[in-house]
């Protein structure tokens, strides 16, 4: 059963710990590789995988996508500016990689409430 | 003093030779590492503290952790993980062997696991979470 990569992807992790990457395009032949392709990682590349996958084209996108955002490390709580493109993930100090459609930052409001008959040219 | 940041961390599980990030996670444990000890007491102990030593092992612990549970993805990999863990009873394989990866990108913490567990909890007020465990087989490795 194959499957072919979407993009470069580290290999299992192993002890001692490796830094082996899997690059875009490489097929997988293991009786797993349908599990990829389910989680968004991978697309079928035989008829063998894409029966086992099971997923529909819309349900493959989606997981797709989904993955894009898991492999950014995007927190649950970030997922709907991620959706939006406020966000592409986190700088090392924490703060936010700004998206495609970063959001725009509100103007700072006044702390002073003025009277609803204020008139400034009455001063 | 280095802080490093908790957003961002992945957990990555070793599927079909690559490595998988499970996706929508809420929090990771990770193990509580203990070297194991034994009472060394003895009837001539003239002391009122218990004596204890180290036996030379390490209990790896294990790690844990939460996400929203979602069957047709996030525990795809998680499935597909304590299939293919259960199923090979070699160590150093790395189809049980898995990385946390944490926020800054290059700390890595990898283990390998002698099993794993799945469970969920529906509640009322809250999306559906997912809660999973894995034992360590030895000890993990910080790089």
């Amino acid at each position: 059963m194959k499957c072919k990569l979407f993009q470069d992807t580290p290999a299992a992790p192993t002890l001692p710990p490796n830094t082996d990457i899997l690059p875009e395009g490489s097929i997988i032949d293991d009786p797993s590789a349908y599990m990829l392709v389910q989680i968004g990682m991978a697309e079928s590349a035989d008829d063998e995988c894409t029966k086992a996958v099971n997923r529909t084209p819309a349900q493959l996108n989606q997981a797709r996508y989904e993955y894009s955002r898991t492999k950014k490390g995007i927190h649950p709580d970030d997922f709907t500016r991620y959706d939006r493109g406020e966000i592409d993930g986190y700088n090392m100090d924490g703060s936010d990689v700004p998206g495609p459609n970063p959001a725009e930052e509100d103007e700072e409001e006044s702390s002073i409430i003025l009277p609803e008959n204020y008139n400034e040219e009455d001063d | 003093m280095a802080l490093i940041k908790a957003k961002g961390t992945t957990l990555n599980l070793g599927i079909a030779g690559a490595s998988a990030a499970i996706g929508q996670m809420i929090s990771i444990e990770l193990p509580e590492m203990e070297v194991e000890t034994f009472e060394a007491d003895t009837l001539d102990n003239s002391n009122a503290g218990i004596p204890y030593k180290a036996s030379g092992r390490i209990e790896g612990g294990s790690v844990s952790g939460d996400l929203f549970l979602d069957p047709s993805v996030s525990s795809t990999a998680i499935k597909g993980f304590l299939i293919s863990g259960a199923a090979n009873l070699s160590p150093s394989a790395a189809s049980n062997t898995a990385t946390v990866v944490l926020g800054d990108g290059t700390t890595t913490f990898t283990f390998a696991t002698a099993g794993m567990s799945l469970g969920g909890t529906v509640a009322l007020g809250e999306a559906v979470k997912g809660s999973f465990s894995a034992k360590l087989d030895g000890i993990g490795v910080w790089s």
